[in-house]
């Protein structure tokens, strides 16, 4: 695990910072040559989409994607389904035990080894090697369990460390690189009437989704958390808990209420998304900046994720399905669109020369940020992270129980939700 | 109309006030974030200095919210109709029937009204399938029924309680039969009570959102409720945009009610009471 | 022959038997009994079946492998359900003894007619009409520690510091029952209003002649008389509230940690967030036979009712 982990971490890295020279227009051009050879591109056909974006920038990203593949295919009807993020994965198993569902789904992967176990989605590895970008995408973009791709991230998400800059300057302080360095910030500000630090700390996934690089920076590798290593992050987090760096009903706080309240101004840092770009550009009435996460002993690494493209298992239109995807999210054009409409970072290794991508102070320390991300864990493991690794960290951000027995009560729990079957 | 509290002016007058605090001001704060911008929102919840915008009016309308409004209609109209239509009946019998048999009946009401709605999804979807309902609106609405014809009868039973038998028995020697008993007798003394509960059944079934989102699958038979969910996101909440569309979505059900109201305080206090 | 008259005269009785009339109730039970059979009874039965078996995202669409009692005793260990069964009684006595005590006061105060009473009966029900969705969302924004209400009891000098109402000990599971009884309380205020209303304006005159003050008229008269609509409410609170899961899930996740968890939310988390399905539906098969014992109360309740 460890091993193909670091493996993926450095294919990432070399796929971020290699640019493959005239890899762009090569994409453009094999995409074209190839549509008009496939057989029904110009028939009719409907797709449904299943999704959960609600927020307009996102919407707006997911329309245009659409409309490019219609002007391409006239015939072509693309239904949208709107499911909420909370119900997504019980209505695809839901449907799937009925015997139906979408075509293609946009959603969260990570239960994706559920959904494949439910057949509600299916191997997507034949499609993707009918893909024009089928060589150029990194591979962390791709879940892959036990040989088969369930699932194709169009775009990478992850976070990194926002700072009110206006408020740092106040201090005469410098954005932190170590966790030390963090802490005489936090304890700075804090003093002198400012805010600290908001992250998501609600008692699932997205709490040990934002607090992932605070633990790596300490040594601690989920799901490989039976060490002292947990017991002393555990008391040193719950420490900023306790003295007020980071307030404690973060743990009823999601990662976009966390941001919202940082761009009120009144709070020094947020460990927070590249989706949100757009939305501080628009809000943020102060200077702000973002920097990689701080290191520890190790590195503070986030997890790298974002949206999954998945095909159906029901779907009656299997290859148009597929054609859609390599047409839209996954050409250099779609690739653009999203990383354009909502800051998202692009999973083709020949789009990491984009000029935004380095040029853009925000997104390009994104970019760095990936070089050492990692990727979700799968199957079980996410399970875990959902069930007793998300809820212990929430628990530790509201600062009613002692660290130490919190961290000793989810290595146990962990090993219970590890040891079933998949 | 007799009063309880009619000379107790001040206590009253206190207890009014407080109440009309206690929900008055949350109201107010919905209707005020309504018509702010979502930063503004998050900057200072509570603000009475503020410039009025009905941007978040404006976002609504782009969503298809006549075909919205037709689904609400459709799925709570049908539904309560079904549900009375099956209910009354059930619930006379209910309020005529006397040991095991209506006690067995009670309680298999009661339970069957604990099932949690989301546990009911899964074998929900495969009975409409069977039935080849599944992913439309006429499958919400036989969903929404067995939901909520436990609550209704339970509710219902109440109303004919306080029908006096000794009119049936009059009309039993008449030699008339049971049916045109109930519908000319007993149906036309219990009508409030049959139009509380129907009101009180479409109010809940027009804020229902979680079958018509798991169970329908073609977005333009989305109800209004659903829209509603759909402004929570794993990437935020637009509040601004969440207390217009909660607004417009309560506004029909709130007309209605007012519209009702009188009928509605007469029809409770007979289920009330007996 | 004396057995064939035996037998001839078991026939005629049988048959006989069999000519009694069913009573004439089923006739009108019918249509409701059979329609809750397809409809509700076979998920119920499913739900029974799944928290007998193992099933999983991979079993879910086939064969249910019955695994026994195995479920149930998998929940009945997991701490998280002790938790969850406290918090579940917790939730539903302060719903309960919120919305009725606070309904019966409401209903009292606004059974004086006049315009204060009228604005206050509209403006209640708008609320209680606003989706819970969007109701939950908003409490949760109030009471956030930079909330509304903390900057309101800040301002006033009542608290100090601000309240973590969503954060400390049991206050988030106590916050969000009482957001919860706060969308109860317009119903149970106008169902005891209207049965108030009905209270003989001559007893409570003659009471007054006797010299009886608000208290005894409240405990003699009043309470004595609105006794079986608390009783039809109060059952109906005490089901809505013990399956109660929009409120928890919106307003803190059941956190934090799982400190706010109830039986449903329970139930919900196994199913769809940890894949155990037979487990969650073990959850929900636990929670019936607790609510059907209290269901055996209403009943009783039910049979002390004086038949008109």
């Amino acid at each position: 695990m460890r091993v193909a982990l670091a493996r993926r971490r450095r294919l990432l890295a070399v796929g971020l910072s290699i640019a493959a020279a005239g890899g762009i227009a090569a994409g453009c051009g094999s995409s074209s040559s190839k549509e008009s050879s496939k057989p029904g591109s110009g028939g009719g056909g409907s797709l449904t989409v299943w999704h959960y974006f609600a927020v307009d920038t996102q919407t707006a990203v997911l329309k245009q994607q659409d409309a490019s593949f219609i002007a391409k295919h006239p015939g072509v009807k693309i239904k949208l389904v709107f499911v909420p993020f909370a119900n997504m994965n019980q209505k695809l198993i839901a449907a799937a035990a009925a015997g139906t569902g979408p075509d293609v789904i946009i959603a969260d992967g990570a239960g994706s080894v559920q959904l494949a176990a439910a057949h509600a989605i299916k191997d997507m590895t034949s499609c993707v090697d009918t893909w024009s970008a089928k060589d150029d995408l990194l591979p962390v973009s791709k879940r892959v369990v036990d040989g088969k791709t369930l699932g194709v991230l169009p775009y990478g998400n992850l976070v990194a460390l926002w700072y009110n800059k206006t408020i740092l300057d106040k201090y005469h302080l410098k954005p932190p690189t170590t966790l030390d360095e963090m802490e005489t910030d936090l304890a700075t500000v804090t003093k002198g009437g400012d805010k600290g630090l908001l992250l998501d700390g609600t008692p699932t996934f997205t709490s040990a989704w934002s607090a992932q690089g605070l633990f790596t920076a300490q040594g601690v590798e989920y799901p490989n958390i039976d060490t002292p290593a947990t017991t002393s992050a555990f008391q040193r987090l719950g420490g900023w808990a306790s003295k007020g760096w980071v307030p404690r009903d973060v743990t009823s706080m999601d990662q976009p209420t966390a941001m919202n309240k940082f761009l009120t101004g009144k709070y020094a840092f947020t460990i927070n998304g590249n989706w949100e770009i757009e939305h501080a550009k628009k809000d943020a009435k102060f200077d702000y900046g973002v920097t990689t996460l701080p290191n520890g002993a190790d590195p503070g690494r986030p997890y790298i994720s974002g949206e999954t493209a998945m095909l159906g298992n029901f779907s009656k239109n299997g290859a148009l399905a597929c054609q859609y995807l390599n047409e839209t999210w996954f050409s250099p054009a779609g690739q653009r669109l999203t990383l354009k409409g909502i800051g998202s970072l692009p999973m083709l290794k020949s789009l990491q020369d984009e000029p935004q991508l380095k040029s853009d102070p925000i997104i390009s320390v994104f970019v760095k940020q990936a070089s050492n991300a990692t990727s979700v864990p799968p199957g079980n493991q996410f399970t875990g992270n959902s069930t007793v690794w998300g809820p212990a960290i929430s628990k530790m951000w509201a600062g009613n129980d002692n660290p130490a027995g919190l961290a000793k009560k989810a290595m146990a729990d962990l090993k219970g939700v590890l040891a079933k079957k998949e | 109309m007799s009063s309880v509290s009619r000379r107790a002016g001040l206590p009253a007058r206190i207890v009014m006030l407080a109440t009309l605090a206690i929900y008055g001001v949350p109201g107010l704060f919905m209707v005020m974030t309504s018509l702010r911008t979502n930063s503004e929102v998050y900057a200072k919840a509570f603000d009475f200095h503020f410039r009025p915008t009905l941007k978040a009016y404006q976002a609504v309308g782009d969503y298809d919210v006549t075909a919205a409004v037709w689904s609400s209609v459709r799925i709570t109209g049908l539904t309560t109709l079904l549900v009375l239509a099956l209910g009354v009946p059930a619930a006379y019998a209910l309020a005529r029937m006397v040991g095991r048999l209506r006690s067995v009946g009670l309680a298999s009401l009661i339970l069957l009204q604990l099932l949690p709605a989301s546990t009911l999804v899964i074998p929900l979807y495969q009975v409409l399938r069977s039935l080849g309902l599944l992913g439309s609106v006429q499958g919400v609405i036989f969903a929404c029924t067995a939901y909520y014809l436990p609550f209704a009868v339970i509710l219902l039973r109440p109303f004919f309680l306080g029908v006096p038998v000794d009119i049936e028995n009059a009309a039993l020697i008449d030699g008339a039969s049971r049916a045109r008993i109930f519908w000319q007798i007993v149906l036309p003394l219990a009508r409030n009570g049959v139009v509380t509960v129907g009101v009180l059944v479409a109010m809940i079934v027009w804020g229902d959102f979680l079958f018509a989102l798991t169970l329908l699958v073609n977005p333009s038979d989305y109800p209004l409720s659903t829209l509603l969910a759909q402004q929570v996101s794993d990437f935020g909440i637009n509040w601004p945009r969440l207390m217009a569309l909660a607004i417009v979505a309560a506004a029909p059900i709130v007309a209605l009610f007012l519209a009702m109201e009188r009928r509605l305080s007469a029809g409770l206090s007979v289920g009330g009471v007996k | 022959m004396a057995w064939t008259a035996a037998v001839q005269r078991e026939g005629a009785r049988s048959r006989r038997r069999r000519r009694v009339r069913l009573p004439w109730q089923l006739g009108f039970l019918a249509p409701a009994m059979l329609f809750l059979a397809a409809a509700s009874i076979y998920p119920l039965v499913q739900l029974v079946r799944m928290s007998l078996s193992d099933v999983t995202p991979e079993t879910i669409a086939g064969h249910w492998p019955f695994v026994g009692l195995r479920q149930l005793k998998a929940v009945f260990v997991n701490d998280q359900f002790s938790q969850s069964l406290t918090n579940t009684a917790i939730y539903t006595l302060v719903v309960l003894l919120v919305a009725l005590v606070g309904g019966l006061i409401v209903a009292l105060g606004l059974s004086r007619r006049g315009r204060l009473s009228k604005t206050t009966t509209t403006v209640m029900l708008a609320v209680w009409l606003a989706p819970p969705i969007a109701s939950g969302l908003m409490w949760k924004f109030l009471l956030s520690s930079d909330g509304a209400i903390n900057s309101v009891l800040g301002q006033l000098g009542i608290a100090r510091r601000p309240i973590e109402f969503l954060v400390t000990g049991r206050l988030p599971l106590l916050s969000v029952a009482l957001v919860n009884a706060w969308i109860v309380v317009p119903f149970a205020a106008i169902v005891l209003r209207s049965a108030l209303l009905d209270v003989p304006r001559d007893i409570l005159e003659q009471a007054d002649v006797d010299g009886a003050n608000g208290r005894q008229r409240l405990q003699h008269i009043v309470l004595p008389i609105l006794r079986p609509a608390l009783l039809v409410l109060g059952s109906l609170i005490v089901v809505y509230a013990f399956k109660s899961f929009d409120f928890i899930y919106v307003m803190t996740g059941g956190g934090p940690g799982t400190s706010s968890s109830t039986l449903p939310f329970l139930g919900w988390k196994l199913s769809f967030v940890a894949y155990q399905y037979g487990q969650g539906a073990a959850v929900a098969v636990i929670a019936m036979i607790i609510v059907s014992l209290f269901s055996i109360f209403y009943v009783r309740s039910v049979k002390d009712e004086v038949q008109a």
